[in-house]
């Protein structure tokens, strides 16, 4: 038996000292002055406050952010794949994703369902292919893909026929559209009264009555056929083009009495988004 | 301030209206809504609309729609001054309702004032009773949607 001991010997020797000594694989020895027991080293008193500045000192695996100022070029052995740096310029935490960019991306697949609410979007934000609009109360999301009809102005005319005339009672040139080369569409409901319970026909307004005529020549006069007594529209020309817009209201009017018509209009231009 | 323009005729009747127009920059693209109320004290309204058989026009700062014809208009510096009921002679006077719109910015403080009860909007205008007074408009409890397929005995 060799007089000699061992390197496992000198290990459980030491282990028997107090206070309780380590050795690291190198075989460096750091004597532990923290908690008796547990084996562990605490590093509080062998490592001094902001000593570990350089992120090679951990290990590949361990990665903590760094708080940097501005984002450091890459690639660079001290921020490989993997790392994390706090830019407190945006106060944004980048990722470098490939070895040689920051990316600050989230992916639209990692946010919650449903969790995106009201005020979240800001109006007037462009999205590909969409744009959300947002007036008031309402929001509305637009797809962009193709051209939209947008209503340019709304208004309403009115107008008074006497009997027995075919005329225009009622004229708007929007010279506030400015000159225009193409004749824009329109929606226009048309009405006999101006109250909010009087019905409103699309376009074209008649007043209708019955007239009989003989089935068959020298027959008797009893089938009914309607006949148009009151016809009123609103149709929309360009004065020249281009032109201005104008809109005009008309009546046709056999009624035997004089008659109001109303319309409202709305003049739709068509614009790409 | 956004307003409505009303046109009239030889003896004050109401004969047209302008909820809106849009405004464009020189390209044609649409940047806004025309400003009736700067264009009518600075360049003449004949700028934004010309009404056949109208002795005139002005901005009005409430939302009528064609409630407006019930009404003839009553002019002061330039401007409507006021909108008479024809039939009850009921007066909307602008210094009023100019004064209520005022209040209830002062009111808001620094946060947006919601005034459409007051002037109603371009897509929605006042409901007007026949008397001309602004009448409560009722919230819809339901869509008036036609209904169909619906099993229902015919009488």
């Amino acid at each position: 038996m060799s007089d000699i001991l061992s390197p496992d010997e000198i290990r459980e020797l030491f282990l028997l000292l107090d206070p309780n000594p380590m050795f690291s694989g190198d075989q460096n020895v750091s004597p532990q002055e923290g908690p008796i027991g547990s084996g562990n080293i605490n590093p509080v008193g062998f490592v001094a406050d902001g000593a570990i500045s350089e992120i090679a000192q951990f290990a590949s695996t361990i990665r903590p952010p760094v708080v940097v100022t501005s984002l450091p070029a890459l690639p660079d052995s001290n921020h490989p794949q993997g790392s994390f740096v706090f830019l407190t310029t945006d106060q944004k935490l980048y990722r470098n994703t490939t070895g040689s960019a920051w990316s600050k991306a989230v992916d639209g697949g990692d946010i919650v369902a449903d969790s995106i609410t009201t005020g979240k979007i800001a109006a007037g934000v462009t999205v590909t292919g969409m744009i959300v609009i947002r007036t008031g109360d309402s929001t509305v999301i637009i797809d962009g893909t193709s051209n939209m009809f947008k209503i340019s102005a709304t208004g309403t005319l009115s107008g008074t026929a006497p009997t027995d005339i075919d005329t225009i009672v009622g004229t708007a040139s929007l010279t506030g559209l400015g000159s225009v080369s193409v004749t824009p569409a329109h929606l226009v409901y048309i009405s006999t009264g101006n109250l909010a319970t009087d019905d409103r026909f699309m376009g074209v307004s008649t007043i209708r009555v019955n007239r009989w005529a003989a089935g068959s020549s020298g027959g008797p006069v009893t089938d009914p056929f309607i006949a148009i007594k009151v016809w009123t529209r609103l149709g929309v020309t360009l004065s020249a083009i281009p032109g201005t817009v104008t809109l005009d209201l008309r009546m046709h009017n056999y009624s035997g009495v004089s008659r109001t018509a109303y319309c409202r209009y709305y003049v739709l231009q068509e614009i790409g988004m | 301030m956004l307003s409505m323009l009303i046109a009239y005729n030889l003896i004050g009747e109401v004969i047209a209206t302008l909820d809106y127009m849009v405004a464009r920059d020189e390209s044609g693209k649409v940047i806004g809504l025309i400003d009736f109320a700067v264009q009518e004290a600075t360049g003449g309204l004949t700028d934004v609309w010309n009404i056949g058989g109208a002795a005139g026009s002005g901005t009005w700062p409430e939302w009528l729609g064609s409630g407006a014809y019930d009404f003839k208009v009553e002019r002061a510096n330039g401007r409507i001054s006021a909108l008479v009921h024809k039939i009850s002679g009921t007066r909307r006077s602008r210094v009023t309702i100019e004064a209520a719109i005022a209040e209830r910015i002062a009111a808001a403080g620094d946060e947006p004032a919601d005034i459409r009860d007051l002037v109603g909007g371009p897509d929605r205008p006042l409901l007007l009773d026949g008397e001309g007074r602004t009448a409560i408009r009722v919230p819809v409890q339901r869509p008036n949607l036609p209904i169909i397929g619906l099993d229902r005995v015919i009488p």
